[in-house]
């Protein structure tokens, strides 16, 4: 019994020895963390840009009034790698660049056209940045122009656009919230091209990079999300309006909810759409195939400015047939885009074909992009109005019967 | 009694004789000045000498019920008698009016009884003495149990006196089957230990092992349970507790319908219960008084204290000097704020600020009562919030160390929560030399030393592992009392069922 706690005992101590030994490997404070949380990559010649929006930690501390800083910082590094980049970053910073928590990476206009499939490897491959973050591309601008844009509300841009992406998808559905994995995914798959959310400096971008943007109430530049670009493999070929991306949204059941509205004789009608869900059916006739898209909507009056009587049923019911046939207009201006303006498959129709009948897909497949204008596609879409709000009559009805 | 042989034949005094064993008895006891020799005549006749204690019997008794039986003139003396004993046994029967009298002529046991406070009367000329109880004295009154508090339940506790003690728990339970056995314990303070329980309930095992554990017990001072929850305790080799300590009655006596075995020490108001398992450390008495649903939230919300207490600044070191990803963005920028500027590493930071604390509850303990607000100041202040301001600490870290301390007074039994403290600075060195890995690694080999604990042979961490059936519902659980038909398994196999079946059945 003593030999063997005598021998525990110096077991012990050999493991206590050792825990120093150790350095505490892979050990940061966070004071020695610059953590990044957005990147911005551009393309000049062979080189890469690579702009990493750095926070400042004593700048955006809960506690701090009044700051006189900037709450972040901007470092910009031209190097032929992005992984010799992010290493050469330390040059003009005092701390390690931390990836793990970037919210957005911004490809510039120009590299996109040129292909992000370079810049989306050292992405995927590092093992300390996360695949959660969005992605999108500046129009027109480089993305570290556009990084250098202050905000208020969100004191860090890039938290500002990552929730931007997500409250605007989920509530006005003119863009998507497209994140890293869904991008490769979009690049990496057969039948379905992915496409990317723009982005756009709105006002004055010079006063937009002063301190003073963000001390106005109407700030001097803004960022804005614009609509949606499309890509072929991984080029970017061009850009969608805004009706055309929500035709977008609707074909690929991304929409959770939404606004439209239909002018009748009397003036207009405002829906919110509560529910929505699409399905796209493949019939083959004559071995091809025949799309036909089924859209569902659960909608509720929002707004209302006409003088249809609302409490009409057979009002309402003209009201769905007609919020209906907007939906399948927008739809057929986007399928439109597809088969003729870019003649690239973003909606995913080749994808469906793939599940339907994987041997004609075998076969269309090497000409699918000119194929495209050929295709057969019916837009269906059915509008169930269930709710009127809190009133019934529109106060314009109401005045003109008083 | 043990007589006989020596009984002189004639009835003569012989102050020769008597002064003999008076001087033997004050060599004995070296001229002490509270030990009383009062010399009286019984009954006008014969001389005699009381020796008592003072201080150690109740003068209110004494001077009652034997000072003033055998010195009343008011009985005569039937006859003559044939020799001493019938003597002792005339005193006893028709003089005194004290209780627990009996007949010794060991001048070694004389000095034990004494030093229990009873008295000795000495007959001159005689080798017997009577020995009378008259124990009593100053003993502190009844007062609240103060290690553990309740809201509801009942407010007597423990105190030094072993017969109140007993008493306690006798007039909980009134059943023929309640045992004490009793073991004087000590070579020098001879002190009294009594264990208790249900002859019905308590495994035989269990019974046979707290004897001989205690038997085994060699030496020469017992001042507190402690002294005994060492020798006994399974395993010195652990931090946790294996005997439960408890100052309140009822969970005495709860226990002991629990089949548990209690062992109550004279001189001190804590009472040992074994087997004693993880699972008890974290139960209250209150349990058992409250409704189900809000002790059974309590206890959820006591083991979550308990992981809070063990982990939190380990935890904390881990996520902010290793895996800075696994924290929220907003949380991280935060943190990183109240860090600018801070001089030490997060784990230095840590073992700084627990340190601190530790210091601080210890002063709380030790510091004399009226000078004890000038701790909490200074603790508060000088501590929390100057530290903070001065960017020696950040703001975060008072928040963990308050809310491990805060957490640690939640379990409801003070040597298990000695024991998270200890396990905390060990999981803190892990994390800060391994991060998330070491804490893991720590808690896996927490878990393997306590399923390899045992209580007097009980599986320490059971009902968890192993798991009898049915043990759950006193457990994290505590299910109504109409459904806890069975006993613990702690108790006597085949004497289980608390309850006819049938009750519970009823009132669903």
């Amino acid at each position: 019994m003593r030999r063997l706690s005598g021998l525990l005992i110096r077991i012990l101590i050999a493991v206590l020895l050792v825990m120093p030994l150790s350095g505490c490997w892979d050990r940061r404070e966070l004071d020695e963390l610059g953590i990044a949380m957005g990147l911005g990559i551009d393309k000049k010649g062979k080189e890469f840009i690579l702009s990493a929006q750095i926070v400042v930690p004593g700048e955006i501390a809960a506690n701090q009034k009044g700051s006189v800083e900037a709450p972040v910082t901007l470092y910009e590094v031209t190097a032929p790698t992005l992984f010799e980049a992010l290493r050469k970053m330390t040059v003009i910073s005092p701390r390690t660049i931390f990836l793990a928590h970037v919210q957005v990476a911004i490809f510039g206009e120009e590299l996109a056209r040129e292909g992000v499939a370079d810049v989306l490897d050292i992405l995927l491959r590092e093992s300390k940045i996360r695949r959660d973050y969005y992605v999108l591309v500046s129009k027109a601008k480089e993305a570290r122009e556009v990084l250098r844009i202050l905000t208020t509300l969100d004191r860090i841009p890039a938290n500002q656009l990552s929730n931007s992406l997500k409250v605007s998808s989920d509530s006005y559905a003119s863009i998507a919230a497209i994140k890293i994995e869904d991008l490769v995914n979009g690049i990496a798959a057969e039948g379905d091209e992915a496409v990317l959310t723009g982005l756009v400096i709105q006002g004055d971008e010079q006063e937009g990079e002063e301190l003073n943007n963000v001390k106005r109430i109407d700030a001097a530049a803004r960022l804005r999300l614009k609509e949606l670009s499309v890509f072929n493999k991984d080029k970017l070929m061009g850009w969608l309006d805004e009706k055309e991306s929500k035709g977008y949204n609707y074909i690929k059941n991304r929409i959770g909810s939404t606004v439209g509205y239909i002018t009748t004789d009397g003036g207009t009608v405002a829906f919110e759409t509560i529910n929505c869900s699409t399905k796209i059916k493949v019939r083959i006739i004559n071995d091809k195939p025949v799309y036909d898209i089924h859209v569902k909507t659960l909608s509720r009056i929002a707004e209302s400015n006409s003088e249809i009587p609302i409490t009409d049923l057979e009002m309402i019911k003209k009201l769905e047939d007609m919020a209906a046939e907007k939906i399948v207009k927008l739809m057929e201006s986007v399928i439109e885009v597809e088969q003729h303006r870019y003649k690239v498959d973003f909606l995913g129709l080749g994808q469906a074909l793939q599940q339907k009948n994987a041997k004609l897909w075998n076969k269309l497949k090497p000409e699918w992009n000119n194929k495209l204008p050929e295709l057969e596609i019916h837009c269906h879409a059915e509008v169930d109005i269930k709710k009127a709000g809190t009133t019934n009559q529109s106060l314009k009805k109401s005045m003109e019967e008083t | 009694m043990n007589s006989g042989s020596r009984i002189s034949s004639n009835n003569t005094l012989n102050d020769e004789d008597s002064a003999v064993y008076l001087h033997a008895l004050q060599e004995a006891l070296g001229y002490s000045q509270d030990i009383i020799f009062k010399k009286l005549r019984i009954a006008g006749r014969w001389p005699a000498t009381l020796v008592f204690i003072e201080g150690l019997v109740d003068t209110q008794l004494l001077f009652q019920s034997v000072l003033e039986s055998l010195m009343a003139p008011a009985f005569t003396l039937p006859h003559t008698f044939e020799n001493t004993e019938d003597i002792m046994q005339f005193l006893i029967e028709e003089v005194l009016i004290a209780g627990g009298t009996r007949i010794s002529c060991d001048p070694e046991y004389w000095i034990h009884a004494l030093l229990s406070g009873e008295s000795i009367l000495l007959l001159e000329g005689k080798e017997q003495a009577l020995i009378i109880m008259t124990s009593g004295g100053e003993e502190r009154a009844l007062t609240e149990p103060t290690s553990q508090t309740v809201i509801r339940g009942p407010m007597d506790g423990f105190t030094e006196g072993i017969k109140t003690n007993l008493s306690l728990v006798r007039r909980r339970i009134k059943d023929r089957n309640l045992r004490i056995e009793s073991f004087v314990i000590g070579e020098v303070t001879s002190t009294d230990v009594s264990i208790l329980y249900m002859k019905t309930l308590v495994r035989q095992e269990v019974l046979e092992e707290v004897r001989s554990r205690l038997e085994s017990i060699d030496i020469d001072g017992i001042l507190e349970s402690g002294y005994i929850e060492e020798y006994i305790q399974d395993t010195a080799l652990t931090p946790f507790p294996t005997v439960f300590n408890t100052d309140r009655p009822d969970v005495v006596a709860a226990a002991l319908l629990e089949g548990r075995v209690a062992i109550v020490v004279s001189g001190t108001p804590f009472v040992l219960l074994v087997p004693a398992l993880f699972m008890h450390f974290f139960q209250s008495p209150e349990d058992y008084y409250n409704r189900s649903d809000i002790s059974t939230l309590l206890r959820i919300v006591r083991l979550s204290a308990l992981f809070i207490s063990m982990l939190v600044p380990a935890l904390y070191i881990a996520l902010t000097t290793y895996h800075q990803e696994m924290l929220p963005t907003g949380m991280l920028i935060s943190l990183a704020a109240q860090r600018e500027g801070v001089p030490f590493p997060a784990f230095v930071e840590a073992i700084l600020m627990e340190f601190t604390y530790e210091i601080l509850r210890e002063a709380g303990v030790r510091i004399p009562r009226n000078v004890g607000q000038a701790i909490s100041i200074v603790g508060t202040l000088v501590i929390g919030q100057a530290a903070v301001e001065a960017g020696i600490i950040s703001a975060a870290m008072v928040i963990i160390v308050s809310i491990t301390a805060i957490s640690s007074f939640v379990i409801p039994v003070v040597s298990m929560s000695i024991s998270i403290r200890i396990v905390r600075f060990a999981m803190m060195i892990l994390s800060g030399a391994f991060g998330m890995v070491g804490i893991f690694v720590g808690i896996i080999i927490l878990l393997l030393h306590l399923t390899s604990l045992r209580s007097f042979g009980i599986s320490y961490l059971s009902p968890f592992s192993p798991s009898p059936a049915g043990a759950w519902k006193d457990s994290i659980l505590r299910v109504p009392w109409p459904y806890m038909n069975k006993r613990p398994f702690i108790t006597q196999p085949g004497n289980r069922r608390r309850q006819s079946v049938k009750k519970g059945e009823g009132q669903v």
